[in-house]
């Protein structure tokens, strides 16, 4: 085990080394950590229920949902790839070496409780919203934090399980794959039974999920006792289900330590999908991508020259996404932007709140999209076009793609909850397509601010530094046009107007930041 | 064909090429030849246009980094670089088609991958190939604009024996057909039935040059001058 433990603290010393070879990183990192502490503190301090005061059952109803939902999924991917702690470099000189299978996956155990952690922090960004929206109790963040943290710790132990015993066979694989779809289903289908019976989304929520049953559902039950400990207070249901997620972990560490195992093969599979996951996310890509299903379409070339790199994109996206441009992050952008509307306090709901939001999520999907991968290949730069030209055909499917997603999302958003202009018309044609116009815009400074920052910074060696440059100079830039429209939205209180202001202050400083990234196809290593 | 003049590139505090010149005539075959971290890659990769450099790099009279070079040098680089959603035989109608190729080039195409054992998986996507396909994908892409210059970086890693003895036949076939071509390597066995002029590089330096037939009147070896300059010496 010593030389496990020797292996975790050199690694730690030389991520602390690294750091302070590079000051701007560190910089950079005491950064983050100086947020997330604020972060922290603000959400222990700040008060509840300042938006509004959702009820204590409708949080224990959201939270078992998220939680039923993303024990799904992790389980199916348990159940199809196995669980790992581990990386590639442990395969080949940790799982070689003469120790005993039982504490490498101890140390496997060890070094996943530190990503936990890391995952708990994290959800500290979230929890504002559930605090304006709720009632938390004073210890509540705690409890959520508390919750969030045994999600995390177990959801890999109970993958590996249901792997090690699926995985005998192709056919028990599918019988285990076709008991988990049967059980979702059944919540599904129950779901829509009642939601037939109440004739309310949210009554039905409340009502189904805070269910009796749910309570007595492995790991989900407790999870969900710790959570609502958060709004309605410690009982001892409470005490119980910390009781038995604790037992849970520590028996299945030391049976796993007790045990002979033989357990290698089992982890290969998903060690290879994690390696794959961090490759893509260090790339700055979206790890899900590399999961796509692809249709086979054949044709799509009739240009020559700059022209036929658009086309190739757009082959790539036919091949991909759902329908022409709609794909996952549509979707996501989709219910994101109407989801905003739920979060606002009632009577203040806006589209204007609907275009911020889902343009600061267009940030991350377009950082992560697909187009910066077009620079991660020596083509497009070799190709004998003017830089000017492939930089517009290069990046100009993901600006339709974003006038696309957002003609989606105004009109669901407006279709939705008749959103009124000004003079007082439901459903305004021209706002649906201002939005649009905005919301690419948004989109098209995010392309080129993030070409330019790679020029300024792109040797700041860490993907999440590099983001958060990129987060702070697109905000930067956009900022005056927000000020601008608010101006002008105070003065003549018209939205058509005021959105104007901003697609033309947005279009402005593309322009700018198109012409100042022109060069980036002369130099791949800040690509 | 090729002229490097005092090409210099630094990353940060490294200095990975330290002013070095060299030229590649039409029809004859440069080897940079160097131990890992030499600077070879970066060597090539400035060359391709793909790095900001201090120096001259000149391809066919015209800057690197200029339209008409580009137009008529190729390049292979050290990882295979494919795309993931396109086939096998869009990649070459993609290179075609932003090249402005003639329309010779489908049999062209066709002919590339016959000889890389490509051709029944023309309709392959790109991340369904090994490493090694990838690798001949972008070596048929590179071969497929009939360069007057081609850059190999590695060219042979991960390549089967077949697919290593088709490039070798492709490099003689190229330089006989007056292609200037430039490989890095640091295999020695793997270059020499073919070189002409070899530049032996360590630290960042090119520290000796030798046509083929120097080294033959000096009865040396590749080996020998190899571990004699990368073992110690100080440059030329």
């Amino acid at each position: 085990m010593s030389s496990l433990l020797y292996i975790m603290r050199k690694q730690l010393k030389n991520i602390i080394r690294g750091l302070a070879q590079k000051p701007l990183a560190l910089i950079g990192y005491c950064l983050i950590g100086l947020l997330l502490a604020g972060s922290l503190v603000t959400v222990l301090i700040m008060p509840s229920g300042t938006v509004r005061h959702g009820s204590n059952e409708m949080f224990s109803a959201i939270f078992t949902c998220l939680v039923v939902i993303a024990l799904y999924f992790s389980l199916k991917q348990g159940i199809e790839r196995g669980s790992s702690y581990f990386r590639f470099s442990d395969v080949n000189l940790v799982f070689t070496a003469p120790l005993k299978p039982s504490k490498v996956l101890l140390y496997g155990f060890i070094k996943h409780m530190g990503t936990s952690l890391l995952f708990v922090l994290f959800t500290i960004f979230q929890i504002p919203n559930v605090k304006n929206n709720f009632m938390l109790q004073s210890y509540g963040v705690w409890m959520i934090l508390l919750a969030v943290l045994f999600y995390s710790l177990l959801y890999p132990i109970v993958g590996m399980v249901l792997y090690t015993i699926s995985s005998v066979s192709s056919k028990r694989r599918a019988m285990v794959k076709n008991i988990l779809n049967l059980l979702i289903m059944l919540f599904i289908v129950g779901f829509f039974f009642m939601l037939l019976e109440k004739k309310s989304f949210t009554d039905t929520l409340t009502t189904y999920m805070n269910g009796y049953i749910f309570t007595w559902i492995p790991l989900v039950g407790q999870i969900k006792t710790i959570a609502s400990a958060a709004v309605f207070g410690i009982d001892s249901a409470f005490w119980i289900s910390v009781f038995i997620l604790t037992a849970f972990i520590i028996t299945f560490i030391v049976v796993l330590y007790k045990t002979d195992l033989d357990y290698y093969e089992d982890v290969l599979a998903a060690t290879e999908q994690t390696e794959k996951r961090i490759k893509a996310k260090r790339q700055g890509r979206d790890s899900a991508a590399a999961q796509m299903k692809v249709r086979k379409i054949k044709g799509g070339f009739s240009s020559v020259g700059a022209r036929s790199i658009f086309e190739k994109s757009l082959l790539e996206y036919r091949k991909v996404s759902y329908f022409l441009f709609f794909d996952r992050n549509s979707l996501i952008i989709a219910l994101a932007g109407i989801g905003i509307y739920f979060v606002m306090p009632e009577g203040q709901t806006s589209i204007f709140f609907c275009l911020f939001f889902s343009a600061y999520m267009l940030f991350f999907l377009i950082v992560q999209g697909k187009w910066p991968t077009e620079l991660d290949k020596p083509y497009v730069f070799l190709i004998p076009e003017g830089n000017g030209k492939k930089l517009l055909y290069t990046t100009l499917p993901e600006n339709i793609k974003n006038m696309c997603d957002g003609v989606l999302l105004f009109s669901a958003y407006s279709f939705m909850f008749k959103v009124q202009n000004s003079a007082g018309y439901q459903i305004s044609l021209p706002l649906i397509i201002i939005c649009a116009v905005c919301y690419t815009l948004y989109g098209a400074v995010y392309i080129y601010g993030d070409l330019v920052s790679r020029r300024l910074f792109g040797g700041v060696h860490s993907k999440v530094m590099k983001v958060f440059i990129k987060l702070f100079i697109s905000g930067f830039v956009v900022l005056p046009g927000i000020i601008i429209m608010g101006i002008v939205w105070a003065v003549l209180r018209n939205e058509i107007v005021s959105l104007m202001i901003i697609a033309l202050w947005n279009f402005l400083v593309a322009l700018g930041l198109f012409f100042a990234s022109k060069g980036i196809f002369n130099n791949i290593e800040v690509a | 064909m090729l002229q490097v003049r005092n090409l210099t590139k630094r990353y940060e505090n490294v200095l990975a090429v330290d002013n070095i010149s060299f030229a590649i005539n039409e029809g004859e075959i440069g080897v940079l030849l160097g131990p890992n971290g030499a600077g070879k890659s970066t060597t090539i990769k400035s060359i391709a246009g793909l790095l900001r450099f201090n120096g001259e790099i000149l391809i066919n009279g015209s800057s690197n980094k200029s339209i008409q070079a580009k137009k008529v040098f190729g390049y292979v680089p050290e990882t295979a670089a494919v795309y993931e959603y396109l086939t096998v035989w869009e990649h070459m109608e993609f290179i075609a088609r932003a090249y402005r190729l003639d329309g010779d080039w489908h049999s062209l195409a066709e002919r590339l991958l016959a000889r890389f054992e490509l051709a029944d998986k023309k309709d392959k996507l790109g991340k369904e190939l090994s490493k090694g396909m990838q690798q001949k994908i972008s070596i048929c892409c590179a071969l497929l604009i009939n360069p007057r210059m081609i850059m190999f970086d590695e060219p042979m890693m991960g390549l089967d024996p077949k697919a290593i003895k088709e490039l070798k036949n492709i490099f003689l076939e190229l330089k006989k057909a007056g292609c200037a071509i430039l490989i890095s390597t640091h295999i020695i066995e793997s270059i020499e039935e073919v070189w002409d002029r070899v530049l032996i590089m360590n630290k960042g330096k090119v520290v000796l040059s030798r046509t083929r037939s120097e080294l033959e009147n000096r009865n040396e070896t590749l080996e020998e001058i190899f571990f004699d300059t990368t073992e110690g010496v100080a440059g030329v």
